[in-house]
């Protein structure tokens, strides 16, 4: 019996290790599609988006002030010199308002105003509304202290715009994101309701008035390896968009569609603004659209030390996401799609990363059992190596044709050294860093289950 | 197990993994070398022909021109060099220009490629005759309107903006006659034709006028696009433009409406008053923005009604308009706050108020020279402060750096029955460092009407 299950297993993982080769494959042929199809776009032509309001609807940017967030004033000129006709910024401080968003709303001139706050989404109280008569467009909530879902929630609910651009903590807004995420929104109107695009990695970057500048690739082995992770990140929503019909996003900015995210609750109390890439499942005619062009920049953990850190808490999170499948609660509910499919994909994320090397380890077992024969084996082996290779190796092609990429060819060559730190090394650290934090994890108590207002409900705080 | 069997399956899998990662190596590292090769040899020609141009320019008109092969003048570095050296929008330059074109025979060079099977030649053929903006090149271009290739198509249509002959705009109001933009496999993008029009200036406006007439909304919607991307004083223009606020297209009335807005005429603005409520968003949009744009003070009344439009883009566009119209505005706003009934509508003039930076002038204008709109603006901010609004005025009057808008800002909030107003009232009774505010809110706070909100207990305190 003990020999049918080993047997039985080995067969499973090589399965499972030659479809995720030909998945692999599957995406990143999808993705090249994408980009050849995109082709020398650079999202919406300049002309129409100047002239036409109609065609070109408002967006309004939702950005969550941390407290850690010594950058927040920069960022906010940088978000008010974003290239697009019509939009307004939205910041959220989650708890009081930190030195620097004060030193920034200061400059601004930004006066207290008693805005009406409907909250169409629950959230935790609103304790204050700021107005910039220089920004004409900039609004700032002060809210108590709650989570970053929450506060982007309550971002939602002062949003006047049709759609809205959330943007995660730390996070910095391409000048040109918005018409590269507004592109594929106008030409389907009526179907798109999530748009993503490229986050890209800010080390090693300047903003020079506003706008990101892009240096050399970092020679930091650390921050190489994020690079190419983001670029990965970017290839497999890319490919996996089109495919699906909703998607995994990557980090950093989600554009959604105001009215279908608050059908659905808007952010989950537990998730994060990834969790609406799956929006378009919870409703027939519903589609995302990825665009292949940087959209967004975030800084990384510069030290392996920190990647670690910053990795566990990934998959503590995501260890939490997976529990709430058998969470009976949780799963009722009209928008489960939204959560579930979130789930389930940061469930596949966190096992890939032990199916992987546990695929290798058992097709080798079964090997030397005689369960597997030569050609399986070599099919395994093939699969996994090549399938990561071309994934990284497609990543990097990707990064070389959209617009601010890395100059030197020295930078390509930095990033294919990554791919093959990826490969060997980076594998057994994240297996290493998976099994470290599985294996310390502690049950969490049961996340808070926020009911959704209806929409339109006219309710003054 | 075979060790040797499971080596050879990892190096196969090591070797391919390799071999991927090497190929895709390769690509990237020749695309970078082949390009930055292309635009190093560009630059090398590219100052190479400078010198050759700069010989041109300093030889005199008419002067023999140095002998320069064929082969330079096919390469489109050396004419770019050629045409961004004439190109400055001087007439002399224009002239040699067109007459260097002639010379070195580009037009007929370029006409013989705009005949080219490939479409991306007959590109770069109506983007370099639309550079040279020669006469004789408006057949050639005329026929790559109808390209079957759309990029050809809108390059010609721009290219045919930028020849300034009247058969290049005769071309482009036959285009719009013939509403290619809109239907059918010819189509050209509107953006384009309305670019190419609004190139050709005063001239296009009287031919383009008439087109507000056309049967086709499509083209009325154009021409009113052409007549706002160029102001023309003609009253004939004017009355044009009134009569098509009447269109029973909406695009043709928002784009006439942005039109009457970009002419400057303030006279012009009487008709935008009903457009104001039209049953289309974007036709309000833009009658409050023109009237906004002509500080137009008689449509104050009908502003304020459109402070509480269903779009907030709208509102939003009608609070900076009476904004623009100043002072005038706000006896009507302050009439709207106190006489209407509707408590929403009231709420939402005074959110969208909040946004402008009326609330702040007119605290200024407390303390300004003009008695009357020092009162007007009193007024104003009591209703506002009855409403909500007590944010920012509370801000003025702890933090103004004049007493005088202090003390005149507590007389008019006194009888403003909130409680957070009343707080500030009493907190300046005691702390200000001004006497004359600390008075004004003690006289603030007693010559409140019995049984209002803290009046018995202000009272009291204050004696």
């Amino acid at each position: 019996m003990i020999d049918a299950m080993v047997s039985a297993a080995a067969r499973l993982f090589a399965g499972y290790a030659i479809l995720t080769g030909l998945g692999g494959a599957a995406v990143v042929l999808s993705a090249a599609w994408v980009v050849i199809r995109s082709g020398r776009d650079d999202g919406l032509p300049r002309r129409e988006a100047a002239e036409d309001e109609r065609a070109v609807p408002p967006v309004s940017v939702v950005v969550v002030a941390a407290d850690e967030d010594s950058d927040i004033g920069d960022r906010l000129d940088a978000l008010a010199a974003l290239d697009y006709p019509a939009f307004e910024i939205v910041v959220v401080s989650d708890g009081p308002i930190s030195p620097a968003l004060a030193r920034a709303m200061a400059r601004l001139q930004t006066q207290a105003v008693d805005l009406i706050y409907r909250p169409l989404i629950k959230t935790g109280r609103v304790t204050g509304c700021y107005h910039s008569p220089i920004t004409s467009n900039l609004v700032v909530l002060e809210k108590e202290p709650a989570s970053t879902a929450d506060a982007l929630n309550a971002g939602l609910n002062v949003a006047r715009s049709p759609y809205v651009c959330l943007v995660e903590s730390r996070t910095w807004l391409d000048r040109s994101a918005l018409r590269r995420l507004m592109a594929p929104v106008i030409e389907d109107p009526d179907r798109v309701v999530v748009s993503a695009g490229m986050a890209r990695v800010m080390n090693g970057c300047v903003v020079r008035d506003g706008d990101v500048a892009v240096g050399a690739c970092p020679s930091n082995p650390a921050v190489a390896w994020a690079v190419l992770g983001g670029l990965r990140s970017a290839v497999l929503a890319a490919g996996a968009s089109p495919l699906l019909g909703a998607g995994a996003a990557p980090r950093g900015v989600l554009l959604v569609h105001r009215t279908e995210a608050l059908r659905v609750g808007g952010v989950p109390s537990d998730g994060t603004i990834h969790d609406l890439a799956w929006l378009p499942w919870t409703r027939s005619g519903l589609r995302s659209a990825y665009v292949p062009l940087p959209v967004s920049w975030t800084r990384v953990p510069a030290t392996f030390a920190d990647l670690a850190r910053a990795y566990r808490r990934r998959v503590a999170a995501a260890v939490g996401a997976m529990r709430g499948l058998w969470n009976r609660e949780r799963r009722r509910g009209e928008h489960g799609a939204v959560k579930h499919g979130a789930r389930f994909m940061r469930s596949a994320w966190t096992l890939s990363a032990l199916l992987d090397p546990a695929a290798l380890a058992v097709a080798t077992l079964g090997f030397g059992r005689g369960d597997i024969d030569f050609p399986l084996l070599l099919a395994v082996w093939v699969s996994v190596l090549v399938g990561r290779t071309a994934v990284s190796s497609v990543a990097i092609l990707l990064h070389d044709v959209t617009p601010k990429r890395y100059p030197s060819s020295w930078d390509v060559a930095r990033l294919f050294l990554a791919a093959v730190f990826d490969l060997t090394v980076g594998r057994l650290l994240a297996l290493w860093w998976t099994v470290s934090t599985l294996s310390c994890f502690r049950r969490a108590g049961p996340p808070t289950v926020v009911t959704p207002l209806t929409a339109g409900a006219d309710t003054r705080s | 197990m075979n060790t040797y069997t499971w080596w050879a399956a990892v190096g196969w899998g090591v070797a391919a993994s390799g071999a991927v990662a090497a190929g895709a190596a390769a690509c990237s590292l020749a695309w970078r070398f082949v390009r930055r090769s292309v635009l190093a040899q560009r630059d090398v020609r590219r100052s190479a022909y400078r010198s050759v141009v700069d010989a041109l320019r300093a030889a005199h008109e008419g002067a023999a021109v140095p002998d320069i092969s064929l082969g330079v003048l096919a390469d489109d570095v050396f004419l770019s060099c050629l045409v961004d050296a004439y190109d400055d929008g001087r007439p002399e330059n224009r002239r040699r220009l067109t007459a260097y074109a002639e010379r070195f025979g580009y037009i007929e060079r370029l006409g013989g490629l705009s005949r080219s099977p490939w479409a991306r030649h007959r590109m770069r053929s109506a983007r370099w005759l639309g550079r040279l903006a020669h006469p004789d090149s408006v057949a050639d271009l005329t026929r790559m309107t109808r390209d079957r290739s759309l990029r050809v198509r809108s390059t010609a249509v721009t290219a045919l903006g930028a020849v300034q002959d009247p058969r290049a705009l005769t071309a482009l109001v036959a285009l719009l006659d013939g509403q290619s933009f809109t239907v059918g496999p010819r189509r050209v993008p509107a953006s384009c034709l309305t670019d190419a029009l609004a190139a050709h200036g005063a001239d296009a406006v009287l031919s383009v006028l008439p087109r507000l007439q056309s049967p086709s909304p499509a083209v009325r919607a154009t021409a009113a696009d052409v007549l706002a991307r160029t102001p023309h004083p003609d009253p004939r223009v004017r009355a044009a433009l009134a009569a098509a606020l009447e269109d029973p297209d909406g695009e043709v009335r928002a784009r006439a409406a942005k039109a009457i807005g970009r002419s400057g005429d303030a006279g012009a603005a009487a008709p935008l008053v009903k457009a104001l409520s039209d049953r289309v968003w974007f036709v309000r949009l833009q009658a409050a923005r023109a009237i906004g744009v002509l500080a137009y003070g008689r449509a104050v009344r009908p502003l304020v009604s459109v402070l509480t439009d269903e779009s907030w883009q709208v509102r939003a566009a009608a609070a900076a308009a009476l904004r623009h119209v100043g002072d005038a505005a706000v006896p009507a706003l302050t009439e709207c706050l106190f006489e209407s009934r509707d408590r929403y509508a009231k709420e939402q003039v005074v959110e969208e108020l909040q946004r402008t930076r009326l609330l702040l002038e007119q605290v200024e204008a407390l303390d300004g020279a003009h008695a009357g709109a020092a009162f007007v603006a009193q007024r104003f901010l009591r209703e506002m402060a009855r409403h909500g609004a007590t944010a920012v005025l509370l801000d003025a009057l702890r933090r103004h750096p004049r007493a005088s808008v202090r003390r005149r800002l507590a007389a008019a909030l006194g009888t403003v029955d909130v409680p957070r107003v009343l707080t500030v009232l009493h907190d300046l009774a005691e702390h200000d460092r001004d006497a004359g505010v600390r008075e004004a809110a003690r006289r603030a706070l007693t010559g409140r009407p019995p049984g209002a909100a803290g009046g018995t207990a202000a009272r009291e305190r204050a004696a």
